[in-house]
This record gives C-alpha cells, sequence and structure tokens, in this order.
C-alpha cells in the first residue's frame, strides 16, 4: 500500500552549494549501433582520460543519444586524438569539446521528492544572466556547467535561492 | 568496462522508479528550459531526472515526471507541442555509487544494448548513474547490469514502496 506524507518547506534548503573550475565537456552523438561494441574505441579513450566527473544524455535528433562527458582538468592531445579517432572508426560523431567550463553543484534532502528545485535554480541563474551551457539532475542533486569564470557568481547567485541551515 | 570473468563492478545498490513520462525538450524552438521548469513548478509537478545540453545557444533535453502527473501538464504539451515530445510508459534504474566511474557507464550502456534495451536519457551526480528506459522492461534492465555487476550479499534492486509529495 502506497503510504504519502506530506510536507512544508518555506524556503528550500540545501546540505550546501559547491563548485568545481578547471573541466572539460566533451560531448558527441552516439548512435544505438554503436552502444553494444565491446571494447568500443570511445570507452578505451575516455577510460583511458580518468576523473570523469558527469555522464548525461539527451535524445538526439534523428535516433541515438547526444553525449556528454565531464573531466576534471583540460583534454589532452592524445585524448582529443583518441575521441577523434573513435568519431571516425566507431561512428560516433559530431565531437565537441568545451574547455575551461565551470559546474556548479547542489543538494538537498527533499530535491528528489519536491517540485520547484530545477526552477529556483534557474530563476536565480537568470537573474544574473548566468548562462547554462548544460544539466544534470538526478536524485537529490541538481549539477549545472556554466561557462569560465562564472561558478562563482553562479554560487552567489543561488545562494540567495537556496538555504544552507545554519550557514 | 574490461569484463573479466568472475570479476564484475561492485555496486551498493539500484533503484527503479515507479512509471514515469519523459518529456524531451527539443532543439531549435522559442520554448525555453527556464519556461519548462516554472510551468512544472506552476502544476506542482517533481522532475525527478533532468539533463540539457546547449544546442544553437538554446538548451535541449529532457525531464521526467510521474505517469499520474501527466494530465496536469497537457495543456503545456498542447501549447507546445512542436516543442516538446512526451515518451510515456518509462521507467528508470539508477545505480550507486556512481563515484565518476566511466566503467560503470559502460557497463550500463553495453548491457542495455545487448538486451535491445532503449536508452531514453541519462543523468548522473557523483553518487548516482540514472538510465532511463521503457517501464515495462526495467526488470530486464536490472538484469542486464548485474550481468557485469555485482550487489552485496543479501541485496536486490528495490522500488519505492511510498511517495513523498510536497503540498
Amino acid at each position: 500500500m502506497e503510504t504519502i506524507a506530506v510536507y512544508y518547506e518555506s524556503n528550500i534548503k540545501t546540505y550546501g552549494i559547491d563548485q568545481r573550475t578547471g573541466l572539460s565537456m566533451l560531448s558527441l552523438l552516439l548512435p544505438l549501433s554503436a552502444f553494444g561494441r565491446e571494447n568500443h574505441s570511445l570507452f578505451r579513450a575516455a577510460s583511458d582520460a580518468g576523473d570523469l566527473l558527469l555522464a548525461f544524455a539527451r535524445p538526439a535528433t534523428g535516433g541515438g543519444l547526444r553525449l556528454h562527458l565531464l573531466f576534471e582538468g583540460r583534454p589532452s592531445w592524445h585524448l582529443l586524438e583518441e575521441f577523434s579517432e573513435a568519431s571516425h572508426d566507431s561512428s560516433p560523431s559530431g565531437l565537441r569539446v568545451d574547455a575551461e567550463v565551470e559546474l556548479v553543484y547542489l543538494q538537498g534532502p527533499h530535491f528528489g521528492d519536491r517540485y520547484g528545485i530545477a526552477d529556483a535554480a534557474f530563476r536565480a541563474l537568470g537573474k544574473e544572466s548566468i548562462p547554462v551551457l548544460a544539466a544534470a539532475c538526478t536524485g537529490a542533486s541538481i549539477y549545472l556547467v556554466v561557462p569560465q569564470q562564472t561558478a562563482e557568481k553562479a554560487k552567489r547567485a543561488l545562494s540567495g535561492a537556496f538555504i544552507v541551515p545554519g550557514a | 568496462m574490461k569484463p573479466r570473468s568472475g570479476d564484475k563492478l561492485k555496486i551498493d545498490g539500484i533503484k527503479l522508479s515507479g512509471e514515469l513520462v519523459q518529456i524531451n525538450l527539443l532543439p531549435g524552438t522559442d520554448f525555453s528550459a527556464a519556461r519548462l521548469f516554472r510551468e512544472m513548478a506552476d502544476r506542482q509537478i517533481n522532475m525527478p531526472l533532468v539533463t540539457l545540453d546547449a544546442a544553437a545557444d538554446r538548451l535541449a533535453g529532457a525531464c521526467c515526471i510521474a505517469a499520474e502527473d501527466l494530465a496536469r501538464v497537457q495543456p503545456v504539451l498542447e501549447a507546445a507541442s512542436g516543442a516538446l515530445q512526451v515518451i510515456d510508459r518509462v521507467g528508470s534504474l539508477t545505480v550507486f555509487p556512481h563515484r565518476a566511474r566511466f566503467d560503470l557507464f559502460e557497463c550500463m550502456l553495453s548491457g542495455f544494448a545487448r538486451r535491445g534495451l532503449p536508452v531514453h536519457a541519462i543523468a548522473s551526480s557523483l553518487a548516482a548513474l540514472t538510465f532511463t528506459t521503457d517501464y515495462g522492461r526495467l526488470d530486464e534492465a536490472a538484469a542486464a547490469v548485474l550481468e557485469n555487476a555485482a550487489l552485496p550479499d543479501n541485496h536486490a534492486p528495490f522500488r519505492p514502496e511510498f511517495k513523498v509529495r510536497q503540498i
């Protein structure tokens, strides 16, 4: 039997707002046909790169997924060559590298259950004209990829919309 | 992942969702992600998963809502039918912990591919990696992941038995 609990929270609480700088986002089109390839050169290249922070994807126009991989640091030329090679020999394509992006992220005790979290975050950033390059939210977390040198400003903007108890 | 006989990836948990509806925000339209989030918040609709990226300077992506909330968002879907695309009877599979492991991502992607399971969207955090697929195939999706990943003893994929709803 399903039990429905009810709670009220006048201001959205978060455990804290964090940021990371000096990241790179690699984006590529991954067709459905590429999913099952064992030892796919893309996977070899990415696993060699290490320091993966996030992976997220949306449906791509025409099928497959538009896949995004967020890495710590700048991608090496070697890695880019590997990705480029992967995109040629195993059919993912549309490789794009956004170097020097930044990440701001927050978790909340009720983020997975309540409405309005993404709206509050986007409103706060929109008010300060901070562009969002990408976003991934699952469970109780929101991750927002922003341009270089804007994470600090984004963090301040989000601090106005979310409350860290005791801070 | 580089599967080796008898050598499975260690994971701590698999969570399966209830029935969801995925709403895709298509690229190249005037309907913004911020507007979508506002409409959802105004209708008190929670989005347990969001994935977005900038396509042609506008954010495109996908979000999921509970199937029971579909009727409340129907006017928005009708008003923006050229910008929003619905995939109904979707479910999510979340694996914990993610810890930015590319091998786990590859394990899930290749497992889904082996069984011909669709991947409608992917989102991740540092703690969790979530795939959306057909709701009616969630148990099969869990089995696909467990072909190359292992839960601790006496653990099994679970579905939440109650729901928290904000008023």
